[in-house]
């Protein structure tokens, strides 16, 4: 299906170029890779994988997943706004996108330090281990996305050109990095061993 | 076309509220009297599916784009929600 955007908007087939879309979606099958491993330690070790959920802070975890959906919300607006010339208000949802990440690693380093004062380190077991290396690997994407929303709504905001790919691509990186965390919410903070 | 500001704010609030959910049935335990903790954990992953597709279709525009991408986006999220729910509940 070929669509055509609102006003000088060109024809196109998706948003972004394919070879980009593999990549996110290459980086979103890494992480499912992760989660599931995760999920088969799960199973060899119910009681440790348990006993480390119950230790994780679920309220926290729920807020940061609303934030990181309003973000996708605000984002979404942003990248809809830049592409339709409307530059000054979509730089304006970028940067609530951009204060909705500074939130969200704010509340997260606020979970780390709460699991390190109560001595709860990456070498405490391996639900730990898993805990931080993907909540980690998840906050440096969420700072990528970050740069890139930063970088599109600094240079809409100043007027200049700001190229249809580079809206697009900074959007995509942004939503790519919400679903992996709705994934790693269910998977680590949620779904606790059955047996 | 693509999406209107209307239904992407109504989108959002349906994630939040599914968002609010997930949690009142995994940390609340809310429906762990009605059913098993399979039925339970199968829908924490069933929600969270629900809630990756419009974050995809909407927000991403995947529902907007080329044929392709609907079916890889669609493939990719019905395996990964299909390995992770096995891995959990089976």
């Amino acid at each position: 299906m070929t669509l055509t955007g609102r006003g000088d908007t060109p024809t196109r087939e998706v948003p972004v170029e394919p070879g980009f879309w593999l990549l996110v979606l290459g980086d979103m099958t890494m992480f499912a890779v992760f989660f599931g491993s995760f999920l088969i330690e799960q199973r060899n070790d119910p009681a440790v994988f348990g006993a480390g959920r119950s230790d994780l802070n679920q309220l926290i975890g729920t807020a940061n997943t609303v934030v990181l959906l309003t973000g996708s919300l605000v984002v979404a607006l942003g990248v809809k706004a830049v592409l339709d010339g409307r530059h000054e208000i979509g730089s304006r949802y970028l940067l609530a996108g951009v204060g909705c990440a500074g939130l969200f690693t704010a509340l997260k380093a606020v979970e780390y330090l709460q699991k390190l004062d109560a001595g709860i380190t990456p070498a405490t077991d391996t639900f730990f281990t898993y805990y931080f290396a993907l909540t980690g690997i998840h906050l440096v994407h969420v700072l990528i996305a970050t740069g890139l929303l930063w970088h599109v709504a600094q240079r809409a905001r100043r007027g200049h050109a700001v190229g249809r790919p580079w809206v697009q691509a900074a959007g995509v990186v942004w939503h790519a990095v919400d679903i992996i965390w709705l994934l790693l919410f269910a998977v680590i903070y949620l779904a606790g061993p059955l047996a | 076309m693509t999406t209107s500001p209307t239904r992407l704010v109504t989108i959002w609030a349906g994630l939040v509220a599914a968002t609010v959910l997930s949690w009142l049935l995994g940390v609340e335990h809310a429906a762990d009297d009605v059913f098993s903790r399979e039925a339970v954990a199968a829908l924490l992953v069933a929600i969270t599916a629900v809630k990756v597709w419009y974050v995809g279709l909407d927000f991403m525009e995947v529902r907007e784009s080329a044929p392709w991408l609907r079916w890889l986006f669609t493939a990719w999220l019905a395996a990964t929600s299909l390995t992770l729910g096995t891995l959990l509940v089976v």
